[in-house]
């Protein structure tokens, strides 16, 4: 048996051993220089307790940042609130993550109806069980969802993470022009226009190639079609 | 050294010092937080000792954060080739994967696969406060880290580890002759077990499905089919979990339970605190080469 540590570099690990026993060394001793089992502590943002000579501080503390609110309100708001504060590269990532996790391991007991990402992202699962919903929860992004029952004992879930705002900084022609070109002569992509909307459905592989391509651009919505194909509908 | 067990919004926690002849728990407890971004960013921080000069840090992570599959392949060159051809390679930018050997065969991989950023972040953390992260294990992995090491089973033949993710969401580690054979996953679903992942061989597969039916369905306390079974539960309370608490009869499966690696009838704790106890089994990776 091996020992797993996720600092080694990545790829096929070689480090495979035989277990060595030697029963001859001398045995080693466990310490608890405690053994009462504490409860549970939780760690809140607000739960800190403070002192009386730091209310005088947090008042001026607070002074300062109405200031600078005021301050920030003087500025042109548009242009402010469009820089890309919402929707980090970060978030981006575990969007992705999350998507992609979910494309590839949809099975009998979750499956994936629908992922939108417009102002928010919201994903659409069938599942037979709600305790589920701890799976999906249990990941970098933490979700809202709502519970909708559905026959045969079936559950829809629609979870839901805010964005906010668009990344202004992708210019969305150039994105989607790209992947048009890069996929026009690709016989495992069938792509549609009509109204303002393009259809593009292939493996699962590509359509998240894709989707990374416009991610943050425009309205997206991706649905399973079976035999692990999917649609994706971008609307600018 | 400060060892954390990440789960989604919770972590477990350990001090320990280790010595030539002993490990000396000096602390440990549960820490709760609102998300999982806020537990990477702010547990080491608030666990550190400020005092203290030993500034390493040791990380596991619960395994429903990473994402398990399997490959077949021969080396680092055809593993290229395989990621080329099944679109692998996209992920690379988002996810950090590492392939382990797994069965009999030479060309068989367990992959395992974790989300760059919490990797990213943890060290980032960890940076910033000047202190070095020295290992980065994953949950059930280091469970079997304990069951080796100081339950004793390096001397077995086989062994199998059960985590009760949930009380109805079970995860499975097998190991036969000193070999890692069998991942897997299974739901408990109206009395049934319902297979959700399996990595590894066929022959290992029938073994451990025979043998859940035996422990889970059946609710028999002891089995011929693995030579010892260790069981611990990360969340909640599993009514056979509490089975196996309560059971005073000799038996080879045991209770991953840290707090009380001996077995010993003296040390007396009621259900509650067990199952809390049982929480700390994924933190075995620190008792990493120790005879016990």
């Amino acid at each position: 048996m091996f020992d797993i540590d996720l600092l080694n570099k990545t790829g096929i690990q070689k480090n495979i051993s035989r277990i060595k026993i030697n029963q001859k060394s001398k045995k080693q001793k466990i310490i608890f220089e405690n053994s009462k089992i504490k409860p549970i502590e939780v760690n809140h943002d607000d739960a800190i307790e403070i002192s009386d000579s730091e209310n005088v501080l947090s008042f001026f503390i607070v002074a300062i940042l109405v200031s600078a609110l005021i301050f920030i309100g003087s500025f042109d708001y548009e242009r402010l609130i469009n820089t890309n504060v919402f929707f980090t590269k970060n978030t981006e990532e575990k969007v992705l993550t999350d998507i992609i996790r979910l494309m590839n391991n949809s099975d009998n007991s979750i499956i994936v109806k629908d992922i939108i990402l417009n102002e928010s992202l919201n994903i659409v699962l069938q599942m037979n069980d709600l305790d589920n919903i701890k799976l999906m929860n249990n990941k970098a992004l933490n979700y809202s969802y709502k519970i909708y029952e559905d026959d045969d004992n079936q559950f829809k879930v629609l979870f839901s993470y805010p964005f906010n705002r668009l990344a202004p900084d992708k210019n969305k022609n150039q994105q989607l022009s790209t992947i048009i070109m890069k996929y026009k002569n690709d016989y495992n992509v069938d792509a549609q226009m009509y109204d303002n909307s393009i259809l593009f459905k292939s493996d699962s592989k590509t359509i998240l190639r894709i989707l990374q391509g416009l991610i943050n651009t425009g309205s997206i919505r991706v649905w399973p079609d079976g035999n692990g194909r999917f649609s994706l509908e971008y609307t600018s | 050294m400060l060892n954390i067990l990440l789960h989604n919004n919770k972590i477990n926690y350990i001090k320990s010092k280790k010595t030539k002849n002993s490990l000396s728990i000096l602390d440990y407890g549960t820490n709760g937080y609102d998300s999982l971004d806020i537990a990477i960013n702010k547990s080491i921080l608030d666990l550190l000792d400020k005092q203290n000069k030993d500034k390493e840090v040791s990380v596991v992570v619960d395994s429903q954060l990473c994402v398990f599959n399997e490959i077949f392949c021969e080396n680092e060159d055809s593993l290229e080739f395989h990621n080329n051809l099944s679109g692998n390679n996209s992920l690379t930018n988002h996810m950090d994967s590492y392939y382990y050997p797994i069965g009999i065969r030479d060309d068989h991989y367990l992959g395992i696969h974790i989300d760059k950023s919490i990797k990213k972040r943890l060290q980032n953390s960890v940076g910033m406060l000047d202190c070095s992260l020295t290992s980065f294990g994953v949950g059930i992995f280091s469970s079997e880290v304990l069951a080796r090491y100081v339950f004793g089973a390096k001397t077995l033949d086989d062994y199998l580890i059960i985590r009760f993710i949930t009380s109805n969401l079970i995860e499975v580690l097998y190991v036969d002759d000193g070999l890692f054979m069998f991942y897997g996953k299974y739901k408990l679903l109206k009395g049934k077990i319902k297979s959700l992942k399996s990595i590894g061989s066929i022959d290992s597969k029938t073994k451990i499905d025979s043998c859940l039916d035996r422990i889970i369905i059946k609710q028999s306390k002891t089995t011929a089919i693995i030579q010892k079974i260790f069981i611990y539960q990360s969340n909640g309370q599993s009514p056979i979990v509490k089975e196996f608490i309560n059971n005073k009869k000799k038996t080879n499966i045991h209770l991953l339970n840290l707090f009380n690696h001996t077995n010993s009838s003296e040390i007396e704790m009621s259900i509650k605190d067990s199952f809390k106890c049982l929480s700390y089994a994924e933190l075995g990776n620190i008792f990493r080469g120790m005879h016990v």
